[in-house]
Parts: structure tokens; C-alpha cells; sequence
């Protein structure tokens, strides 16, 4: 006997009405435990940060969600669950199961078909919607309610965890804008620099803080700095001597010293002695220059000298002098490359210099930190002094000082202060704010000068390297003060004057500075035609000052 | 018989019943159900609740063949069963007061042993063996017990496997307040109603009959045989209060009596099958007398109708086709 149409429709009609259910209700339930979990994890992210809260808590709901909608689906009520409910919930006492059952035998007797035909007869006009809610209520929705509004409330709302990743991302973006600038530099080295600035801007964009990134910069100056030999300057300077010598007096023809020896080698058999003897005299007087400088060279040239002086004497002298010769222009190529590595290692160094310091910069850009690097400085200076007499004070620093500074020049002087430090003068005594320095000048007469001096840094604390260095390049010049004078009676005060010191100047460090101060200054030397025991004055008065 | 007419009798037999009885219809209805199944019933309750006088009115409705006894101490089996008497020098079965339909043993318990065990076989098998001679009991055949369950001095409670053999062990409550004004009033008066015998012995046959061709659904078979089974303490379905106070669970009579008393309930209802209702309001007279329970029981104050009900909550539905 089938199942009677009106019961099939009846349970076909609470199976989906269970399965709806089932459905709803699970994906609320699951829901709401997810968000709740969701809203307590982004609410302990506005305490702590956690950068994965809120992705992790949206995954989570979602994952959720996802995985309730598809065990509801998987989870479809059965004919039999779907029977029992109807029985159950609408008062069937087991008429629709029965009936479902008994219509699965083959057979049924008098009584079991009587059953069917009542069960037929109660599900004749049954509903189902009193059967099961499809939206639940209670508790568990109102939960979910309120954690989603939590959730939302507090994942709008920046919070801590906002902030850090914001900043980050600035300070990712600065860190990958220094590495990429220093991938542009290193095109522009030398192969054996440029892949040591490109490991360098490489290890930078693999630092996960602007912490790493500034140390990392740090150590990389220090390795450059370590690989810049502290002869290399003199090295470069004594080429450029040399380069400059042999321009306006060649030995052979050639557009460099290198190519004049090779072309001396090939040309010894058309010189007269008198030209070998001023050839081999030139190149004894660049093997001193190079004495103690580059070893190396200043050998071979001596050796190409001497076998030039002797090359009149024979074809083998002469063979001979030619392969000294040829030796010595290599020996100029090799130092000449030294001093492009030297020259490129040294703008690498100030590349990664300025790198770090915009870097730090972002760093006190944090927020709640950097307070205080930003100093004020407030100078007063009384200056007495007779004669004529010009003061240039340049002042940097943070805080308020005290200082004083007298000076007496006569006939043309030249001076340099700095102070540093709290003072308080007598007469003539200058007060100032922030770390001067001056140099005066009195052309002519007696005179004394107030130069305004002072105390002044950048925070100690913070960066004891640059605590005490100025710099001339970077910074700008500070307020100048005039003192006038009557420049007839010395000794008489005639005037004071009221300066003001540059605020909070920047300061670098002194390995960078002295680099690029001895870099100027041989560079000037390499200009003018300095005789030889200048030079050695300037090249020594670096290596004195030499960090 | 129809159900209709099932139904028409029984109401008949209620209302005569009713004319003594005041109140107590669950009582009565289980009464009725465990006679309507030829299935024996104990009644257990404090004195004075009208057990006997339920029994005995219930005597008087059906129109079958009704004994009586008083279990006393000194009762011997051959007092129940009968005994051969030598008449005309031969030895005549002279048959006890087992021999009727209907057999109300009052204060059960206040009998021996002995006493007690000659019914077993009477109950179970419905027949009495005396003498080498098997004696056919007549049909129906129900015995109708009552005991009181306070006064223990000089009781000998059943063994388990003479409550085994009650379909049902009924407990009678006490009547509520409305009940015992109308009890109080009908037995003050100057007479009390006499109830007419309204069915008789073919006709509960019949009806036995009915209710054993009643339909049940394959899965609240399997559902019952879960909930005795789940009354057994090393039963994986067992919660944790059988576990912990039964020694031994429901014998299959349990089941049998739950589907049978269940399939009656049904018919009493109007209703064409077994539902899982039925199940539930048959399970504690069912189940009550036969779950042995241990010292820990007694010593927690723990009822055997405790123990049931956990059992319905572990297992409160049916869950499988079957």
C-alpha cells in the first residue's frame, strides 16, 4: 500500500521547512558564537596591538558561516526525522511514523491499514508552520546582535592597532624608497661597490622595522668606512698630481700619466739623453710624492726612473726601461681604479648617511616621540672691542646658555671657538643660546671682539655621536653680528650688539664630515699646483685629524 | 470488535467503576489496561487508599468468576491452590480460590515464601500442578495483588521473580482534596451505589485480542527495547544513576509489558497505533518492580521511579526507523 498523498505532502512540506530551519537556525547560532569571539578578539586588539585581530576575526566569522551553511546543507532532515517532528510537535502520537513505516511492507493486515487510512484522515489539512521557527529567538540571536554591534563599533573606531599599522606602513614605504634609491646609485659604481650597495638597499628592504633598517645602514657605514683606506685620499690626490705634472710636462705623448709612460717605453730609442734624463728626473720626483703613500707605485716609478736614466746605455737597458715603464702605467691603472673603488665606497657611505638620517627622522616622526629634538636657541651678546673688527658667530643648539668669548686680534687673524658648556661673563661677556662657533677677523689694528659663544646641542641622549659635531656643509650659517668699532682708541667699548643663534642647526658625524672636509681639500690641492711639501703639510694634518 | 466498540466498553466499565471509586482515574485506567491485557497487577500503597476496595469493585463490573484471598503468615499454598480431599475413598481435587477469572490477593506480602512461590507458577503458566495432576486455570486469569509498603515487620517481600510476572506494579496516591470530600461524603451516607457487571470474560478476550492486533511502528519497538535495555547498569545506554544504584536491570517482560500496556493506552485513546506517549506512560508501571536496586539506592533515598525517568531523559525520543 503507497503512502498516502496527503502524508507525503504533509512530511515533504516539514522536511523543508526543518531543513530551512535547521539552516537559519545553526547559521545564526554559529554566527553569533563566532562574533562574539570576533568582538572580544578585536576589543583585546584595542588594548594590545595585534595586527591580525581584525582579519583574523572576519576570517573567523566568515569561516564560520561558511562552514555552518554547509553542514546544514549536507544535514538534511530524513523522511523518518521529518515524520517524528510532525508527530511530536503537532500531536500525531505516531500516526505519520507509523503510517511511513507500515507503508514499507509488502503487506499490511485489517488493522495496520486502518491506520494508514487514520493517519491519512489526521494529516488532511495539517499545517506545518507551527511545526518548527524558522528565525530563532531567545538569547542566542541577541547575542549575536550585540557582538556584531561590538564588532563593528569597535573595528570602525581607530584604535592602537590601527595607528601601528599605518605607521608601519609609512615606515615600510620610506624604508623600500632608501633601498630603491641606493639600487640608483648603484648603478652608477662600480661593479665590486655597486653589489655591495646592492645587498645593502636588499638587506634594507628585508627589515620588518625602521629599528633594523637604521642599524643596518649603520653597520654598512661602518663597513664602507673600514674598507676606505686612509691613504686613499693622499693616493687620489698624489694621482691627480701626477695626472696634472705630466699634462704640462709630458714625458711622451698621451692623454694620461699611464698612457705616457707606455708611449716612453715605445719612444726610448728617438729620445735624446737629455730628454731621458728630465723623464727619469720627473718620474723620481712623482716616486717621492707617492713615498709612504703608495709603496707600490712609488717603487715601480723609481724603478721606471732609474731604468730610464740608464736606458742609453743598450738595447737591454733600454728593453728594460721600457718594461718598467709598462709596469709603472699599470701600477697608475691599479691605483686609479683604487681610488674610483675609494672615491665610490665614499658616496655609498653619504648616500647611507643620508638614508639614516631621513630615516631617523621618520622615526621621531612617531607619534609620541621626537619631542625635544627640536631645540630653541636665544643668544645675547655684548661685544666691546676696539679697532675694526668683523665677528661671524654661528650658533646651533637646543636649551639656553651661557657663554663667554673674548678674542684680540691684531694685523690679520684668524679665529675659531666653540664653547660649549655655562658661563657667565664680566664685562664684555656674551650670553648665548645654542652651540656657536665663530670666526672674527680684524683687519688692521687692536681690537677685541665679544664672539659670541655658548652651549648648545642635540640631545646627548639620543644620539651621543652627533652630540658635538658641527656641520659647515649641511648646516646654514648662523646670525651674523657686527660689532662697531672706532678703530682709533682701542680698548674703548663702543657698541654691543644683540644676536640670535640659529635654532637646533643639524648636526652629522665627524667620520662622514672629516671625509668629505679631506676630499675638498685635496681635491683643491689637486686644482693648483702645490709644490710637493704642501702637499705632505695637508696630507698630514689630515692623517693627525684622521677619527 | 471495533475499536469504536473497545472504546464503548471500556467507558461503561469506567463509569461503573466510578460509582465506588472517587478520583484515581489514572489508577483505574492502568487497572484497566493491565486486566484488558490479562496481564497481573500489584498494587502498592499505604492502608486505607482503597486498593481493596478498587480490586473488589472491579470484581463486580467484569462479569467473570472473582476470588478473593488474605495473605496472612500462616496462609499455606494449598489454602490458594486447593487440595485433594478423600471423598468416597477416592482423593478429589477440591480447587482453591486460584481458580477464578479474577484473583484479588490482598497484603501479598504478608504471606511466606512458600505461600508466595505456589503462585508463580499459576501466574506465569496459568495453570496449577497438584498432586502429578495439571489443573487448567480459566481464562482470563488475573491476579490482582495488593501490599502496603511501610509496615515491614512480619513481610516477606516478593522475589524478583514473582514481580517479574506482574505486568504492572501501580503505586495509589493519595487522593487529592476534592476527591476525598466526595469519597467522604458517598461513604457517610445512608447507601452506596452498587456497580453492574458490564463486560464479560469473552468479550476482555476480545478486547485482548484488539489490542494485541494494534500496530506498532518498528521504531518504538526499538525504542522501548532501548529504554529497558538502557535500565541494565553495564548497558553502554545506561545513564549514570542506573549505573550507579541497579544491580540488574528489566527482564524482557519489561518490554513485552511497556508495547502491551502501551497498545491498550492507545486504544483507550481512541487512537489507531502505538505512540511513543504511550510508551512513556507505561514505562514506570512496567519498569518500577523490576529494576533491582542496590544498598546505595537505599542509602540515597533513591526510588526505582527516579531511576526510570533518567532513563527517559537519556533516551527521551525515538531516533531510528528501526
Amino acid at each position: 500500500m503507497p503512502l498516502p498523498d496527503v502524508i507525503v505532502s504533509l512530511i515533504g512540506a516539514a522536511r523543508r521547512r526543518l531543513w530551512a530551519a535547521g539552516i537559519v537556525h545553526r547559521l545564526v547560532a554559529w554566527t553569533a558564537l563566532a562574533l562574539t569571539v570576533a568582538a572580544g578578539l578585536v576589543g583585546v586588539a584595542r588594548v594590545v596591538v595585534l595586527e591580525w585581530a581584525e582579519p583574523a576575526a572576519l576570517a573567523m566569522v566568515i569561516a564560520l558561516a561558511i562552514l555552518a551553511g554547509a553542514v546544514s546543507l549536507v544535514r538534511r532532515p530524513t523522511l523518518f526525522q521529518s515524520a517524528q517532528t510532525i508527530d511530536r510537535r503537532l500531536a500525531g502520537f505516531d500516526r505519520v511514523s507509523t503510517a511511513l513505516e507500515l507503508t514499507k511492507r509488502p503487506q499490511l493486515d485489517d488493522s495496520e491499514i486502518r491506520q494508514v487510512k487514520e493517519a491519512a484522515t489526521w494529516s488532511t489539512g495539517r499545517r506545518v508552520e507551527g511545526l518548527v521557527r524558522i528565525w530563532p529567538r531567545g538569547p542566542i540571536p541577541i547575542l549575536g546582535g550585540v557582538a556584531l554591534l561590538a564588532a563593528l563599533v569597535l573595528a570602525v573606531v581607530p584604535s592602537a592597532t590601527d595607528q601601528a599599522i599605518a605607521q608601519q606602513r609609512v615606515e615600510r614605504a620610506a624604508i623600500v624608497a632608501e633601498a630603491d634609491k641606493l639600487d640608483d646609485l648603484a648603478e652608477e659604481l662600480p661593479k665590486e661597490v655597486a653589489d655591495e650597495v646592492k645587498k645593502l638597499a636588499e638587506e634594507l628592504r628585508q627589515s620588518e622595522t625602521l629599528e633594523q633598517a637604521i642599524a643596518k645602514l649603520g653597520e654598512a657605514r661602518q663597513d664602507l668606512t673600514s674598507k676606505i683606506g686612509p691613504s686613499d685620499l693622499a693616493k687620489k690626490t698624489g694621482l691627480a698630481g701626477l695626472e696634472a705634472r705630466l699634462q704640462q710636462q709630458p714625458v711622451a705623448a698621451g692623454a694620461t700619466a699611464a698612457e705616457q709612460l707606455r708611449q716612453l717605453a715605445k719612444d726610448l730609442d728617438s729620445k735624446t739623453a737629455e730628454e731621458l734624463a728630465a723623464a727619469a728626473d720627473e718620474l723620481s720626483r712623482r716616486a717621492d710624492d707617492f713615498a709612504g703613500v703608495d709603496d707600490e707605485l712609488s717603487k715601480a716609478l723609481q724603478a721606471a726612473s732609474d731604468a730610464v736614466r740608464q736606458a742609453g746605455s743598450g738595447e737591454a737597458a733600454r728593453q728594460a726601461a721600457a718594461g718598467s715603464l709598462n709596469s709603472a702605467a699599470d701600477q697608475l691603472d691599479r691605483a686609479a681604479s683604487d681610488v674610483a673603488a675609494s672615491d665610490a665606497r665614499a658616496n655609498a657611505r653619504a648616500q647611507a648617511r643620508d638614508a639614516q638620517n631621513r630615516l631617523d627622522g621618520v622615526r621621531q616622526a612617531r607619534p609620541g616621540q621626537g619631542q625635544g629634538q627640536q631645540g630653541q636657541g636665544q643668544g645675547q651678546g655684548q661685544g666691546q672691542g676696539q679697532g675694526q673688527g668683523q665677528g661671524q658667530g654661528q650658533g646651533q643648539g637646543q636649551g639656553q646658555g651661557q657663554g663667554q668669548g673674548q678674542g684680540q686680534g691684531q694685523g690679520q687673524g684668524q679665529g675659531q671657538g666653540q664653547g660649549q658648556g655655562q658661563g657667565q661673563g664680566g664685562p664684555g661677556g656674551g650670553q648665548g643660546s645654542g652651540g656657536q662657533s665663530g670666526i672674527g677677523s680684524t683687519p688692521g689694528g687692536q681690537g677685541s671682539g665679544q664672539v659670541p659663544s655658548g652651549s648648545g646641542d642635540d640631545d646627548p641622549a639620543l644620539d651621543p655621536a652627533r652630540s658635538n659635531v658641527f656641520d659647515p656643509l649641511t648646516a646654514g650659517l648662523g646670525d651674523e653680528v657686527r660689532v662697531a668699532l672706532n678703530g682709533s682708541q682701542p680698548g674703548d667699548p663702543v657698541g654691543s650688539t644683540v644676536g640670535t643663534g640659529t635654532k637646533n642647526l643639524p648636526l652629522s658625524d665627524y667620520g662622514d664630515r672629516y671625509a668629505e672636509y679631506q676630499r675638498t681639500a685635496l681635491q683643491a690641492l689637486d686644482r693648483l699646483a702645490v709644490p710637493g711639501s704642501f702637499q705632505d703639510l695637508v696630507r698630514n694634518y689630515f692623517t693627525e685629524i684622521e677619527p | 470488535m471495533t475499536p469504536e466498540e473497545f472504546a464503548g466498553r471500556l467507558a461503561a466499565v469506567r463509569q461503573e467503576v466510578g460509582k465506588v471509586i472517587v478520583g484515581q482515574e489514572s489508577l483505574i485506567d492502568r487497572v484497566l489496561i493491565a486486566t484488558i491485557c490479562e496481564g497481573h497487577v500489584l498494587l502498592e500503597g499505604v492502608p486505607g487508599l482503597g486498593k481493596t476496595r478498587l480490586l473488589a469493585t472491579l470484581g463486580q463490573v467484569l462479569d467473570v468468576e472473582f476470588g478473593r484471598v488474605q495473605f496472612t503468615p500462616d496462609l499455606m499454598p494449598a489454602d490458594i491452590l486447593g487440595t485433594k480431599v478423600l471423598s468416597a475413598g477416592d482423593f478429589k481435587f477440591h480447587p482453591g480460590p486460584i481458580f477464578a477469572n479474577l484473583v484479588l490477593a490482598d497484603e501479598i506480602n504478608r504471606a511466606t515464601p512458600k505461600t508466595q512461590s505456589a503462585l508463580l507458577e499459576a501466574m506465569q503458566e496459568r495453570r496449577v500442578t497438584l498432586g502429578g495432576e495439571t489443573h487448567e486455570l480459566p481464562r482470563p486469569f488475573l491476579v490482582m495483588a495488593t501490599q502496603n509498603p511501610i509496615e515491614m515487620e512480619g513481610t516477606y517481600p516478593l522475589p524478583e521473580a514473582q514481580l517479574d510476572r506482574f505486568l504492572f506494579k501501580i503505586l495509589v496516591p493519595f487522593p487529592s482534596r476534592n476527591d476525598l470530600v466526595e469519597i467522604v461524603r458517598r461513604t457517610t451516607a445512608g447507601s452506596e451505589a452498587v456497580p453492574e457487571a458490564v463486560i464479560d470474560g469473552a468479550t476482555i478476550r476480545a478486547m485482548s485480542g484488539l489490542v494485541r492486533d494494534l500496530p506498532a511502528g518498528a521504531h518504538l519497538l526499538h525504542y522501548v527495547a532501548t529504554l529497558v535495555e538502557a535500565t541494565h547498569p553495564e548497558s553502554p545506554l545506561a545513564p549514570a544513576g542506573i549505573r550507579k544504584y541497579v544491580r540488574h536491570g528489566a527482564s524482557p517482560r519489561g518490554a513485552q509489558a511497556i508495547v502491551l500496556g502501551g497498545k491498550a493506552a492507545a486504544l483507550m485513546g481512541g487512537r489507531p497505533n502505538l505512540a511513543a506517549e504511550d510508551v512513556w506512560s507505561m514505562t514506570k508501571p512496567a519498569l518500577r518492580h523490576r529494576l533491582v536496586l542496590g544498598y546505595e539506592a537505599i542509602a540515597d533515598g533513591v526510588a526505582a521511579d527516579q531511576l526510570v525517568d533518567e532513563v527517559i531523559e537519556t533516551h527521551p525520543a525515538p531516533t531510528s526507523e528501526g
